[in-house]
């Protein structure tokens, strides 16, 4: 048999729809047999007439077309190792009597996280530099973009700073419509210290945004966050969704800035994205130590097996007054070693 | 034809599955589309038709077909006229002359909704014609006839990021079916390249204090606290004069110039046989940290050229060193006018 071409997918992350396929000069196969690895899964078959599963091959009896063979795999799972390299075999017969055998190699390539260092004791004192307290090394190898998400296992409480735009605008419009009149003549601005930017929302723009909100108010996801004690339903029916476009037009313009902000905080290095943002660590008084964990996922929603940060002793050193009074709060400074440990050339 | 099996233990795909479900849909257009082409050749039969070629083209989810017409002055001519039925879904693209001049005011739509050619009416300095007809095609039946992949991940090659490309013909049968040289033109990819990091990692330090300011003073405006107010515009003033004058709207201006299509065009190359089509920013909100730009790769096959595959490759260090140029450049330009600018959009 005489191959004129083939392919397959150069790299794909786990769970990653890929194709492959071959092409040959005319012979008289009259049976395929395509075994992929055990941990594989076969999504579909290209040019294939008619075929059967045995065991964990698929038995192609006849074809569309002669000379042409493909499909579309995925491995299913999470593999360990950064690159995890199998072989596709396709068995080509004529009269049970087997003419080729083929086979195509599938790297299936991962992000991973590790740990490089991480500090064993922080001290609070009066003159600490918070914003320099917890400093997190991390290395990070494969392909692909990751979102991390910080959590406080033990000792501490992480906060993270969740700005989407339009929950944003719900929120702030919630706030002052159940705000009465005297309180709301309180919060108001007046036009001599209330700033502007003269940066402006276009009305298509608007729409999209009063939309967007429109989207969170019908799933009733705000209503959980904000009042507890009132159903999505409620809410509805009191605020109509003209109301809320109008209100969305003057508050448009700190929420540009805002988002600017949070995205750069969001985006700390190429590939990686902080979910919610920046985490900060909030200490309570009788916290000796904190563990903290990182969840990462890539960008199709394969979820890693966490990595976990050593305990981290807390030393104390402030008065007891200081620390009844306040509660101190140190972001976590996450530093990224990039390696291409990946790369397949 | 026997379906194919699915729901196993190995072939368990989606795809497959739909593909499976839709065959005899797929059967039922393809019949109609080939009814189509024999139509055509059956309503100018008088005229010697020959189908020059058929093309399916995908973005437009249209079958183009094209007939060569050989209409010579007399008899011929003298046929009352020529009609397409509303039922046949066909509409007239275009008639040419011998010269490749389009004739216009050939085709009329009569009071039952039929297309209608009067003969008698075609230029007589031209005996033959070129008559382009197209009728609409559904997704289903590109689904079934196609196979369309791009990696969903870009993998780094030191300055770039490369992302793969691969189409093929999934049902080559059925296409040849169709038409012995049907060719399946405008097939479209669409890659989204994250371009978030590469603004927050190369926004000059000066710019970021700038825009920090500005959230503390807008956040300040609403607290009725006049010193409070006073300090946070002190220290916009001063952010920005450390940023030599550099303002909100500009920083938000520079962001839209850097990600329309002519300018970011420069920082993708694609493999042939794919040619870059629309290069679109994705997100809703045009003034807001720009995320990702949705880069469309085009090409066609055939049944001679079943399947292609390439590269979509961002150059990546390009492109943020041009950020921190144009931004750093921001800085530098000479003091503005009073009065600060507004943000404009990208049209």
């Amino acid at each position: 048999m005489k191959f004129l071409s083939e392919w397959i997918a150069p790299w794909a992350l786990p769970n990653e729809r890929f194709p492959f396929y071959l092409t040959w000069e005319p012979a008289d196969v009259d049976r395929i047999v395509f075994r992929p690895p055990e941990d594989f899964q076969v999504e579909d078959l290209f040019n294939v007439e008619r075929f059967e599963e045995e065991g964990h091959a698929v038995v192609i009896d006849e074809l569309k077309t002669p000379a042409y063979f493909g499909g579309l795999v995925f491995y299913n799972g999470i593999p360990e190792e950064v690159k995890h390299c199998q072989t596709l075999s396709i068995d080509f017969y004529r009269k049970s009597k087997l003419l080729e055998r083929k086979s195509v190699e599938a790297n299936i390539l991962r992000p991973r996280i590790s740990l490089l260092k991480s500090p064993k004791e922080i001290v609070l004192a009066p003159a600490t530099r918070m914003d320099q307290l917890l400093n997190v090394d991390i290395l990070v190898e494969g392909v692909g973009e990751i979102s991390l998400e910080i959590r406080g296992k033990t000792g501490g409480r992480v906060l993270t700073r969740t700005s989407e735009l339009a929950m944003e605008v719900l929120k702030q419009m919630l706030e002052k419509h159940f705000l009465s009149p005297e309180e709301e003549e309180e919060l108001t601005p007046d036009n001599e210290t209330h700033p502007g930017l003269d940066i402006r929302l276009q009305e298509d723009e608007l729409d999209e945004l009063a939309q967007n909100i429109e989207d969170i108010w019908l799933k009733g996801r705000l209503s959980l966050e904000v009042f507890e004690d009132i159903s999505p339903e409620e809410l509805k029916k009191s605020i109509p969704l003209e109301a809320l476009k109008e209100f969305t037009a003057p508050t448009y313009e700190s929420l540009i800035v805002d988002s600017l902000l949070y995205y750069m905080e969001k985006r700390p290095a190429r590939r990686i994205e902080l979910d919610g943002g920046r985490s900060t660590v909030l200490f309570e008084p009788t916290v000796e130590s904190i563990e903290l964990e990182i969840r990462y996922r890539d960008k199709i929603g394969n979820v890693y097996r966490s990595l976990a940060i050593p305990k981290i002793a807390v030393k104390d050193n402030r008065t007891r007054k200081d620390k009844e009074e306040k509660f101190l709060g140190a972001p976590v400074n996450l530093h990224f070693v990039f390696e291409q440990g990946g790369d397949s050339n | 034809m026997t379906d194919p099996v699915v729901g196993g233990a190995i072939v368990a795909g989606a795809k497959i599955l739909a593909a499976a479900k839709a065959t005899s849909e797929i059967a039922k257009e393809t019949k109609r589309i080939m009814e189509w082409i024999e139509q055509g050749k059956k309503r100018f039969k008088k005229f010697k038709p020959r189908v020059l070629s058929v093309t399916i083209d995908h973005r437009k989810k249209k079958v183009e077909m094209s007939y060569f017409l050989y209409a010579p002055k007399g008899m011929r001519r003298k046929v009352t006229k020529v009609s397409i039925t509303p039922r046949e879904e066909l509409r007239v693209v275009e008639m040419l002359d011998e010269n490749f001049n389009v004739l216009t005011g050939l085709w009329s739509c009569d009071e039952r909704g039929r297309w209608v050619l009067k003969p008698s009416s075609l230029p007589n300095d031209s005996e033959r014609f070129r008559l382009r007809l197209e009728g609409p095609i559904s997704s289903d039946v590109l689904e079934g006839l196609l196979t369309l992949s791009r990696s969903e991940t870009a993998k780094e090659h030191g300055e770039y990021d490369a992302y793969w490309l691969s189409c093929g013909i999934r049902d080559p049968r059925t296409l040849r079916e169709l038409w012995e040289d049907l060719k399946v033109e405008g097939i479209l990819l669409k890659q989204h390249v994250g371009i978030d990091a590469c603004f927050s990692t190369s926004m000059p330090k000066p710019l970021v204090q700038v825009i920090k300011a500005n959230s503390a003073w807008l956040g300040a405006g609403g607290t009725r606290d006049r010193h409070f107010v006073f300090d946070a515009w002190r220290k916009r003033r001063l952010a920005e004069r450390r940023a030599k004058d550099a303002q909100m709207p500009e920083i938000l201006d520079g962001i839209v110039r850097l990600t329309n299509e002519e300018t970011f065009k420069k920082y993708i190359l694609i493999d042939s046989p794919f040619t870059l089509g629309d290069i679109v920013r994705e997100e809703k909100f045009w003034n807001l940290w720009p995320q990702k730009m949705r880069i469309e790769a085009v090409t066609s096959l055939s049944y001679e050229r079943k399947l292609v595959e390439g590269e979509l490759r961002f150059h990546r260090d390009r492109f943020n060193a041009d950020i921190e140029d144009s931004m750093e450049g921001l800085m530098k330009s000479k003091k503005r006018k009073s009065g600060s600018p507004r943000s404009k959009r990208k049209d």
